[in-house]
């Protein structure tokens, strides 16, 4: 993979002459003021309720003078606050929208294959795992709502053969109805999803923080730690202590400082099903004021992939 | 301190089945009368003796029976993952036929090596007790070790594909029998926590079961083959 500087120089060329982006990254990092909006519909909203006065005056009718007093208070209650949410929220937030739309169509492809030239299969920002997959892994519930992007396939030759990763970002839910017949979302797994198709089998089952089945049982290890943040469930205990060792146990730990997701993991045989909460691959660049998602943080994202192939990669060689 | 925990675990016990005679009769009678004579006193008496007769029970049973019974499961626990590390190291014996039959076409000088071999993997399978079993399967190690060291002076024999193969299995024997000392001392651990924690100690006291030791891995206890994959 490339260094960051290297990746960083290359982004910075990329989009050098890009106007475009350059002013979508200024109208996010400024404030646009509304004030002379709001002091033209303001002296209009005067002018008219002072036509309106004039006309009940010299018509005489007192009830005329209360209804319009009435409409006046109801209109200014409810015209101003919608005007308001709409120019404080509504429009930064679909500026925002186009901002991102913007990087994803035009550069996050150019920067994930620059990055992973040497390892990536395909790449492609609209798809996302087959959910046959996702049901294969036996590690969630049942669901009924299913969205994701970001497929990614990366092949890392390994001693014993050709290593197959798939990864995407997915975002699963349960949506159920309340007795009043309202939607109620729960969430079912929203983070980054994925499976590695491995050159042989296992011959038992084992799965961190997620008990597929009832023959599963836990495995205290020695590090007490590792216990706190990883719930190992196996069928074999001897073959999950040959993969848990302590030199082990000490890697997984420090990728985890660097990486704190909380991650569920499935062995079931010829396949190592992931899932790591609340991760997101390739967050678009978007450098404004309120948030920053900086060049280096994309990198970071791209290198805790490739941090996290390595460790299974290293894993899985000595363990075979 | 056995002896006084044995003490204080049946006089626990004594005194739980004497507060529950006490609470049980108490509320039999509290019972009888409140229903002959209506008075209140009696009936307040049965609504608090009956209750706490219950609650002494399930403690009772609880502690004592459910307390026994985890040490037992416990115990099988321990008792399988040790015939679990006689498993793997029978494994480990059964490869060195393989061995000395893949080496010996090429390690012609090195006979005494080999035969002191079979003769030490003859002796770890008909070992009486544990400590003749650890104590012949440390030589064997040692023996096993020298074969390898040997190994180093045949280039032919580094690349014979059988050879490789059968040092591949070592390893995985070798990883299995560490990960199984280590199963077995994570259910000792389980053992002894039972054992020291209160109030399990007092069950383990009454029945007699005592702290264990953990298996101690010796330096030289491990076959080191060096696999070179390259040739």
């Amino acid at each position: 993979m490339k260094t960051k500087q290297e990746f960083l120089n290359y982004y910075a060329e990329l989009i050098k002459n890009d106007n475009d982006l350059t002013q979508k990254q200024k109208d996010l990092s400024t404030k646009t003021s509304y004030q002379s909006v709001y002091k033209f519909f303001g002296i209009l909203g005067l002018v008219g309720v002072g036509i309106l006065l004039l006309i009940s005056l010299l018509s005489g009718d007192v009830d005329v003078l209360i209804a319009l007093g009435i409409f006046v208070v109801v209109g200014a209650l409810l015209f101003f606050p919608i005007f308001i949410l709409i120019t404080k929220a509504i429009l930064p937030y679909v500026k925002k929208q186009k901002a991102l739309r913007y990087f994803e169509e035009k550069y996050k492809h150019r920067l994930v294959t620059y990055l992973l030239d040497d390892k990536i299969y395909s790449y492609r920002h609209e798809e996302k795992m087959d959910q046959k997959v996702f049901k294969e892994s036996g590690m969630f519930g049942s669901y009924n709502r299913y969205y994701g992007e970001d497929l990614m396939t990366i092949v890392a030759p390994s001693v014993h053969g050709d290593l197959v990763f798939n990864f995407s970002d997915l975002d699963v839910q349960h949506v159920t109805k309340d007795k009043d017949g309202n939607d109620q979302t729960h969430t079912v797994f929203r983070g980054v999803f994925g499976v590695c198709y491995l050159t042989k089998p296992f011959s038992f089952s084992i799965s961190v923080n997620s008990r597929i089945n009832f023959k599963q049982e836990k495995v205290n290890l020695e590090s007490i730690e590792f216990n706190k943040k990883f719930k190992v469930y196996t069928d074999d205990q001897i073959s999950a202590r040959v993969i848990f060792t302590p030199d082990r146990m000490e890697k997984i730990l420090a990728f985890h400082a660097t990486n704190s997701n909380k991650a569920v993991v499935n062995v079931q045989q010829n396949k190592i099903y992931f899932g790591a909460w609340g991760a997101n691959l390739f967050k678009p660049i978007v450098e404004s004021q309120s948030k920053n998602i900086t060049a280096e943080d994309f990198y970071y994202d791209v290198k805790m992939l490739e941090n996290l192939i390595e460790l299974l990669k290293q894993i899985l060689d000595d363990v075979y | 301190m056995e002896k006084s925990k044995k003490t204080a675990g049946i006089a626990l016990l004594v005194i739980l089945i004497g507060l529950m005679v006490l609470f049980g009769i108490l509320s039999l009678v509290g019972l009888g009368i409140a229903f002959a004579n209506q008075d209140a006193t009696y009936i307040a008496l049965a609504v608090v003796c009956g209750p706490l007769f219950f609650v002494l029970l399930i403690f009772t049973l609880v502690l004592y029976i459910g307390g026994y019974n985890r040490f037992v499961t416990i115990k099988n626990k321990v008792a399988e993952s040790l015939s679990l590390v006689d498993v793997h190291l029978k494994l480990r014996f059964d490869l060195v036929p393989n061995l000395v039959e893949v080496v010996k076409g090429y390690m012609k000088h090195e006979k005494d090596v080999l035969t002191t071999l079979v003769a030490l993997r003859n002796q770890a399978l008909e070992a009486k007790n544990e400590n003749q079993k650890i104590e012949v399967a440390n030589q064997l190690v040692s023996q096993m070790n020298k074969v390898f060291a040997v190994a180093e002076n045949y280039p032919d024999l580094k690349s014979n594909k059988l050879f490789l193969t059968l040092m591949e299995d070592l390893r995985d024997i070798e990883n299995k029998i560490a990960a199984s000392r280590r199963f077995y001392n994570a259910n000792i651990n389980t053992f002894n926590n039972l054992v020291q924690k209160f109030p399990s100690s007092l069950v383990a006291g009454m029945f007699g079961y005592t702290t264990q030791p953990l298996f101690q891995i010796e330096v030289n206890e491990r076959v080191l083959p060096k696999i070179n994959l390259s040739i």
